[in-house]
């Protein structure tokens, strides 16, 4: 069984006490899942490279704009 | 007129102690964790202090490389009561800042090693709790938490982290749970008030 720790502020005491039945099955069905982060982290760091390509395209049009005269449409 | 200045530098409630000059002592003994611990409880808060501070040295057992840690107030475990709003950095990394979430764990507050991770490596957050005894405003939390989960230094993580419980009732008590472990023994959990 798995425990938890209380610890009440009014007079200092620290308690271990086991995980009730509702506590437990909670515990268990959170084990194993999916990191619910890791699907965002993703996203975000896709679109961040998406930026960066654009941006890499933007600055190779604006050189090659300087070097023939012309202005960036 | 020195007397006028001391005034609104010290305008405290003289009945409670808030806002008092002075530093900040701890709500509850400091814990170092003599086992693993599913949940992490400070009940029973006093309400005299007008903020709270929770430090956290922390690893999980979680079966995996990184596990995260929520602050659940009051027992509410109503996912529609919370709400936060991330930002990511990764070391040579830019900061990514992920999408306002919610669960019914409580407000996020840090991301921790776990038992895949790097070997005594720790994670660290303070979580500043403003306001918490007052009815007036929905209660708002702020953390700082930084982790080192490998030998890379994109494994090298600092989150900021926004949120709150959207209620307005004093906060007693506040449970610390981890998303899919347990917090490993020796962890270091302290919760202050703030005057």
């Amino acid at each position: 069984m798995d425990q938890k720790l209380v610890i009440d502020c009014q007079t200092g005491q620290a308690s271990w006490l086991d995980l009730n039945a509702d506590e437990q099955a909670a515990l268990l069905a959170r084990q194993g899942q999916p990191d619910p982060f890791a699907a965002a982290i993703a996203a975000a760091e896709q679109r961040k490279a998406d930026l960066d390509a654009l941006l890499a395209q933007f600055r190779v049009k604006t050189d090659v704009q300087a070097v023939v005269g012309k202005q960036p449409s | 007129m020195l007397r006028n200045d001391l005034s609104l530098i010290d305008a405290h409630d003289h009945t409670s102690g808030k806002g008092a000059l002075g530093p900040i002592v701890r709500a509850a003994p400091a814990q170092i964790l003599a086992a693993n611990a599913a949940t992490i409880t400070f009940s029973n808060i006093s309400q005299a202090f007008q903020h709270l501070q929770l430090r956290l040295l922390s690893r999980s057992n979680a079966a995996a490389a990184v596990d995260y840690v929520y602050v659940q107030f009051n027992g509410d475990a109503t996912k529609a009561n919370y709400w936060y709003v991330q930002t990511r950095s990764v070391g040579g990394g830019t900061p990514t800042i992920l999408t306002t979430s919610a669960s019914d764990l409580g407000v996020l507050v840090a991301e921790v090693p776990a038992g895949s991770s790097e070997a005594n490596a720790a994670a660290v957050c303070t979580v500043d709790i403003f306001d918490y005894a007052r009815t007036l405003w929905k209660k708002r939390v702020q953390s700082i938490n930084s982790a080192r989960e490998g030998s890379a230094a994109t494994a090298w993580v600092q989150n900021q982290i926004g949120g709150g419980w959207l209620s307005t009732s004093a906060v007693t008590s506040l449970t610390l749970v981890l998303l899919t472990g347990s917090f490993r023994g020796d962890t270091v959990a302290e919760l202050y008030g703030v005057p």
